[in-house]
């Protein structure tokens, strides 16, 4: 069972624990990083898919990974940035992976991609918006999303997604001028 | 390329908008969430486990009794030991010795004196190291 005691820690503080604790205080922590960033690399997966079965996928793969960081012995995994930071490209990533997988798989079958279900309906309100943002490629799209929905620093953004900040800032600037355009907001 | 601070933000509206439209999609995985704690068991299983705080302080609580009863113990067997070799210092020398036994021997006259002349000498040996 979940351990509220480490729910108050920081992300360092568990990453600590999960590096040198004793192995209950390893298991309690390491599932407080879990539970606390789980709906985070759901929601990653999600922009990248937008099936239910690849983001249950991606969310088990992502935190095995993070898992591994953590070696017998201890001392392995040392955060100099946020989690996300760490975790993003490992679920973008395992996403796509998935994805190009499932396309092939379809291509092999033979499967119309009207059968498949899609499991992600668009709220209304949010109708427009989800359509400008679907105008935009995955490069472009995604930059926005760490930004301000995902609050990160443009630095931050450039080592998730291992590209230079100048990149970064073009491709932000790139997105939030479509964008703009196409809700007709100045 | 090095557009203006400006141009890299978004409306707070349309950034809050975005953020909903983000967030309006939950996924539960209940057999996630067990698979992936089951996977931190077995991955830190061959850690040392914690002891329990209880435990703990009670270890500590009865390591400190137990040093305490021995404290009290020892001290009171050499208070006796030192109450004993006082009572049997008989020239006063502060050291109950072969000596203390002669002076005994030689002020003796009662009958029981050689008894108690004999187990003085017998506590001196049994002082130095050899049993009486």
């Amino acid at each position: 069972m979940a351990n509220p005691r480490f729910d108050r820690l920081s992300d360092a503080k568990l990453v600590e624990l999960c590096n040198s604790g004793r192995r209950q205080d390893a298991v309690d922590a390491f599932d407080s990083l879990y539970r606390r960033h789980r709906d985070y690399v759901t929601r990653v997966a999600l922009r990248f898919s937008s099936d239910r079965e690849i983001a249950a996928d991606t969310l088990q793969e992502t935190f095995i990974y993070l898992l591994r960081k953590f070696p017998p012995s201890g001392e392995g995994l040392v955060l100099t940035a946020q989690l996300r930071s760490l975790l993003y490209p490992v679920a973008r990533n395992l996403t796509l992976t998935a994805v190009k997988r499932r396309q092939r798989d379809e291509r092999d079958a033979d499967v119309e991609p009207d059968q498949l279900p899609d499991p992600r309906t668009v709220d209304p309100r949010y109708e427009n918006l989800a359509k400008a943002m679907a105008g935009l490629s995955d490069r472009h799209r995604e930059v926005p999303l760490l930004r301000f929905v995902d609050g990160m620093r443009l630095n931050e953004i450039a080592e998730a997604l291992d590209i230079p900040p100048g990149t970064v800032k073009s491709r932000l600037h790139f997105a939030v001028g479509a964008l703009r355009n196409r809700l007709g907001v100045e | 390329m090095n557009p203006e601070p400006e141009t890299l933000e978004l409306p707070g509206d349309i950034v809050e908008r975005l953020e909903r439209l983000d967030k309006s999609v939950s996924v539960l995985t209940p057999a996630v969430d067990r698979q992936v704690r089951e996977a931190a068991a077995v991955h830190f299983a061959h850690r040392p486990d914690r002891v329990h705080s209880t435990s703990r302080r009670w270890a500590v609580v009865g390591t400190l009794a137990a040093s305490l009863v021995a404290g009290v113990f020892l001290v009171r067997m050499q208070t006796g030991m030192e109450a004993t070799m006082l009572a049997n210092d008989i020239d006063g020398s502060g050291v109950v010795d072969i000596l203390d036994a002669f002076t005994l021997a030689r002020t003796a006259g009662a009958p029981g004196s050689q008894a108690e002349v004999d187990a003085l000498i017998a506590n001196i040996v049994a002082l130095n190291g050899n049993p009486p």
